[in-house]
Order: structure tokens, then C-alpha cells, then sequence
């Protein structure tokens, strides 16, 4: 019989690689055979001496392995950031979210009262109580727009409104684009005079 | 139960510290012996074992499905190469040493004719040295399998993969490391020097 194979599956049986028929086969061939009962015999012994030597041996410096620690930290580190959780860091971007929004809200009531109001709605909070008026809704109309044609009025405010120059005889208007000072406060109109229109360019 | 080494690695790789700590444990008896049977030298075997443990922690992510253990050989048997390359030792431990006072001493003989360690003093030096020289004196592949099946008890089909080989070379080289191992051995016990 050829040892050979045998010799083979004396070293896989060593290592635990043989399957259950391999090693039946194999005991069977060691009991007629001395030089394959000798190898196995050897290795055995050769096992025995390596494992004594084994246990008084080397083991690497302490700096070697804290080394080796500090590399797994850094490592680890890395990882606790890049691999966090997905919905931690949607809630973390959420929480952001809301925070940003109630600013916002907070801070938007003292931005309006800086803001400078348009030309056109200081001329819109004028010419309301008059569409009130017109509109049969206004309860002080005779008190404040006594002798005038309230319908004239209110034709001459949309008109500005869409940019339309009034030339009253005293340029009331004529100067609209800066209404806070120029725009009366309340409405002064020329009895007399007859309102003329000039289209701006 | 233990848990296996590719669980930990895995555990490593979810960001688990500790999971590495037992790898290192582990693995440092085997790793460190094979590697002190290849270089024969600790400041060597430490700088090797260090870098090994690093390209672990720095490739665990690339690690898949395999056993770990064949990897970690795989990488420690690769800088093992690297480092023989630098230091030329494993081609020519057969040839003699250079020099007018050689006396045609081979680096093998050098090698193991350095002091003693501390084991072998204890546990009676012959066999320390009878093991140390047969094992200087096998091919650097040879020796690297006999080491790591014996020293490290690697599987072979690990040892193919940490070789980059076929299992029917990794075991062809195991037997003819063996033969020379049991040859010189029985060499050195009719020079009357016992093994055990």
C-alpha cells in the first residue's frame, strides 16, 4: 500500500482534517504498518516538546501592545462617528430644525417694527377708510370728507397707488415716493381746484 | 461559549474596543511564536507583530467571510516575506558565512550557536537548541508551514490561504519538513544529545 497517502492523512488527522471513514481508514493501515506508526509516533512527540517549549516562552513588549492599543482606540473612534446611528442623526438634525424655527419666530416681530412701510400702504391705510366710506360702511364719513366727491378722492389715491401723478395746483401729491413726510396725515383736499392727471413715465 | 473570532472582528468593526482586546489576547501566543521561529529575533518578532495587529485594525472593514485566523497569518506571513527580503536570512541560512575566521560555519550554525535564552537554560538547552538549529536549517516556506501547524496549530487549509497555496502543496511541504525535522533530530539524539 502506498504510505504516502498515508503520510498525508496522518497530518490532516493531527490537525483535526479528516472526515470519520479517512480516519477509520487510517487506523486500520497504522496497525499493519510500522514506519507510518512511527511518523505518527514522532509527530506526537515532536507536538509534545513544541507545546513544552511553548509555555516558557516570548511574548511581545508591553509597548508593542500598547501600541497596538492606542492604533484600536484611534480606530474606534473613527468608527463611533462615521457608523452612529442613522435616526441619532436625524434627530440631531431635527432638534437643529426646531431650534432655527423658534428663532425665527421670536425674532420676526421686532424685525417688522424696524421696517420702513411702502410708499403704496401708507397711501392703502389712507384710501381704506374712504373704500368704507363708498362702500356705505363707514359710520364718520360726513364728519371727515364733508363738500367732497368721495368717489373723486378715492380715484385720485388709486391712481398713485398705480403710479400716476396728481398735479392739485399745490403738488400735494407730487412727490409721492417719499410719503411719510410729504403725504398729509390726513386728507386736506382743494375744494377749488380740479384735479389734473399727468401720466408718470 | 467563545465567541468566534470572526464575531469579534465584526463587533470591532461596530465600533466595540474590547472585541479586538480578546482577538490580541488571543492570538498573541501563536502569532508571536511563529513569528520568533521565522526571525529568530525579538526586536524583529515585536516590529512584525506590532505591524501585523495595525493592518488588522486598518483593514478589519475589508475583512469578509473568511477565517480570521488564516487572514492574520496570511498578513503576518506576508510581512514575514517582506522582512526576509530586507534582511536576506531565510535564502542563505544553508550558506556558509563569510570571512576568513568562518570555518565554513553556515548562518544556521551561527544562529544557533548565539546565547542561550532564559527558556532554554531552564529546560536544558539541548533541546532548545536541537529544535532551533533543524529548524534554522528548513526553506523559509517549509519552515513557515511546519511552524504554523506545530507551533501555532494552524489548520492546513488556513495555512494554504495565509500561503497563498493549494492545500496539496502546503501539506507536501509540511511532509518534507517534517522528514528533515525527524532526521536531524535523530541526528542530534545518536550524538547523544536527547530531545526530551
Amino acid at each position: 500500500m502506498n504510505c504516502k497517502i498515508f503520510e498525508t492523512l496522518i497530518l490532516l488527522k493531527d490537525s483535526g482534517e479528516v472526515t470519520e471513514s479517512e480516519s477509520r481508514t487510517l487506523e486500520e493501515h497504522l496497525n499493519t504498518c510500522k514506519t507510518c506508526r512511527d511518523l505518527a509516533a514522532d509527530l506526537a512527540s515532536l507536538h509534545q516538546v513544541l507545546q513544552n517549549q511553548q509555555n516558557m516562552t516570548h511574548a511581545p513588549s508591553s509597548t508593542v501592545l500598547e501600541t497596538i492599543r492606542v492604533t484600536a482606540d484611534e480606530r474606534v473612534t473613527g468608527i463611533h462617528w462615521a457608523i452612529r446611528p442613522l435616526w441619532k442623526v436625524a434627530l440631531a438634525a431635527a432638534a437643529c430644525f426646531v431650534v432655527f424655527l423658534t428663532g425665527i419666530r421670536f425674532m420676526a416681530p421686532s424685525l417688522s417694527k424696524h421696517r420702513t412701510p411702502s410708499p403704496e400702504y401708507s397711501i392703502a391705510a389712507e384710501i381704506m377708510p374712504l373704500v368704507d366710506l363708498v362702500m356705505g360702511e363707514s359710520d364718520s364719513s360726513a364728519d371727515l370728507y364733508s363738500g367732497e366727491s368721495d368717489l373723486t378722492i378715492l380715484a385720485d389715491h388709486m391712481l398713485i397707488l398705480q403710479g400716476v401723478k396728481i398735479d392739485s395746483g399745490d403738488d400735494l401729491f407730487s412727490e409721492f415716493i417719499e410719503p411719510e413726510d410729504t403725504l398729509p396725515t390726513t386728507l386736506q383736499w382743494n375744494n377749488n381746484s380740479e384735479s389734473r392727471l399727468e401720466k408718470c413715465v | 461559549m467563545e465567541v468566534s473570532d470572526e464575531t469579534l472582528i465584526k463587533r470591532f468593526n461596530r465600533g466595540d474596543r474590547k472585541a479586538l482586546d480578546t482577538l490580541v489576547k488571543r492570538y498573541t501566543k501563536p502569532l508571536y511564536n511563529f513569528l520568533w521561529r521565522m526571525t529568530e529575533c525579538e526586536s524583529d518578532s515585536d516590529e512584525i507583530f506590532q505591524d501585523t495587529w495595525i493592518r488588522v485594525i486598518k483593514k478589519s472593514r475589508t475583512f469578509r467571510q473568511e477565517r480570521f485566523k488564516g487572514w492574520l497569518f496570511k498578513i503576518a506571513h506576508n510581512l514575514v516575506i517582506d522582512w526576509s527580503r530586507r534582511q536576506r536570512k531565510l535564502v542563505s541560512l544553508d550558506a556558509p558565512t563569510s570571512g576568513p575566521e568562518s570555518g565554513g560555519q553556515t548562518w544556521g550554525d551561527k544562529l544557533v550557536s548565539r546565547d542561550l535564552r532564559p527558556d532554554e537554560q531552564v529546560s536544558g538547552h539541548e533541546t532548545g537548541q536541537a529544535i532551533r538549529k533543524a529548524l534554522a536549517r528548513l526553506p523559509g516556506e517549509q519552515r513557515a508551514v511546519f511552524v504554523m501547524r506545530m507551533e501555532s496549530g494552524m489548520a492546513f487549509k488556513d495555512i494554504a490561504k495565509a500561503q497563498k497555496a493549494s492545500l496539496s502543496t502546503v501539506l507536501a511541504r509540511m511532509q518534507y519538513a517534517l522528514g528533515k525535522m525527524r532526521t536531524m533530530l535523530k541526528d542530534f539524539q545518536q550524538d547523544g544529545e536527547t530531545i526530551q
